[in-house]
């Protein structure tokens, strides 16, 4: 039902319907901000990274074929932004000298839009917990267990396949389980 | 360590049938593997359940409004995108511009690379009368105000050289005592002056 949705929203939009790309955006622009979020450890990256993907869409509306769900595609553009907004940092840091203090700095920033306490502490352990992980350890941990997706959905966003998810899977939850035996 | 292994390989759902229903089988005549399992679980399920945090500013209310200003301005870019290079260029233009003007040589500095070359030029070429009428050009002296005695006299005192200005002493001078860019001007006038 909710794909049938989704893909008349699609049609209205590609009719000439601004409204329809409005209600697009607020069905997904929370999930978009928060898989932006957790793959990128940050408020900033995930805001640009998620203004960039909303942009993607109004563009690319056009060409979206109703073979796969909106959902699908809309976290096929998220997961290749973010790992590409990733890199891009990388890059940067290449030849802009940060210290461990840059990296404290950012996770302590006011810029935020989680401003409890509380519920900022339990971001900044999840954050941490997720930093530790390879991005593709990290993608398919949090599609899993944050989405609820199963092995062939991810497949369908990552275009990897369901034995190489597993495998990264398992090495994600090894990987978060020790961790939190450390901290015990 | 091996037994966690076993309980996250069965998670993750890398085992087969056959090894899931021994797995399952092992748990259920196993106590001490259902402890692990359940703590195991504990630590995922407590990880996960830190997903639900709630956010405290109207972002997502800001949200659509700030894209849809940039969907927009990218659309008035991609309509004339000429004026997309407008900035650039005039950007250029005016570098290049205020480059040109700044750091061209100045008179001074052009009569000293070429001071010897443009004074025996302008020597072997000017009367003193030539002399006379380019520097008064540039540094006029108010018509009928003074003799001729005191305008030679008004011209050593500007140079800084005593006595009259002619053929013999004009070497001596430099280009910037006249502050006139000379160099084209003298040739002029002096090929007027033939």
């Amino acid at each position: 039902m909710t794909e049938l949705q989704d893909h008349e929203l699609v049609k209205e939009f590609i009719a000439g319907n601004e409204y329809a790309f409005n209600k697009i955006v607020q069905k997904y622009q929370n999930k978009i901000y928060w898989h932006a979020r957790r793959l990128l450890g940050n408020h900033m990256d995930a805001d640009e990274v998620t203004q960039e993907v909303l942009i993607v869409l109004y563009k690319k509306l056009n060409t979206f074929n109703f073979q796969s769900s909106l959902f699908t595609w809309i976290f096929k553009i998220v997961s290749t932004r973010s790992l590409n907004h990733l890199r891009k940092g990388k890059v940067k840091k290449l030849f802009l000298y940060k210290d461990d203090e840059d990296e404290e700095e950012r996770f302590v920033s006011n810029e935020d839009i989680v401003r409890n306490i509380e519920n900022k502490e339990r971001l900044e352990k999840l954050d941490r917990v997720l930093s530790k992980l390879a991005i593709k350890q990290k993608e398919v941990f949090i599609l899993r267990n944050f989405e609820s997706l199963s092995y062939e959905e991810i497949a369908k966003i990552t275009g990897r396949s369901v034995g190489g998810l597993k495998a990264n899977y398992f090495h994600a939850i090894k990987k978060v389980t020790e961790m939190m035996n450390e901290k015990e | 360590m091996k037994k966690n292994d076993e309980i996250l390989k069965y998670l993750s759902g890398m085992m087969n049938d056959t090894e899931k229903s021994d797995f399952e089988n092992k748990m259920s005549a196993s106590a001490d593997l259902q402890n692990d399992f359940a703590k195991l679980n504990n630590k995922l399920a407590e990880i996960c359940s830190l997903k639900d945090i709630k956010e405290d500013s109207p972002y997502f209310q800001n949200l659509l409004p700030r894209v849809r200003q940039k969907i927009e301005k990218r659309a008035i870019r991609k309509l004339y995108p000429q004026f997309a290079y407008l900035l650039p260029t005039a950007a250029a233009v005016f570098l290049i511009l205020f480059n040109t003007v700044k750091y061209a040589p100045s008179h001074a500095s052009v009569n000293n690379i070429n001071n010897t070359q443009t004074s025996a030029e302008v020597n072997a070429s000017a009367s003193d009368t030539d002399l006379s009428e380019v520097y008064n050009e540039y540094n006029p002296i108010p018509e009928n105000t003074l003799t001729e005695e005191q305008g030679v006299d008004h011209l050593s005192f500007k140079v800084g050289v005593s006595g009259l200005i002619n053929r013999e002493n004009i070497q001596e001078l430099i280009d910037t005592h006249f502050n006139i860019p000379y160099l084209e001007e003298f040739m002029l006038a002096s090929n007027q002056g033939k």
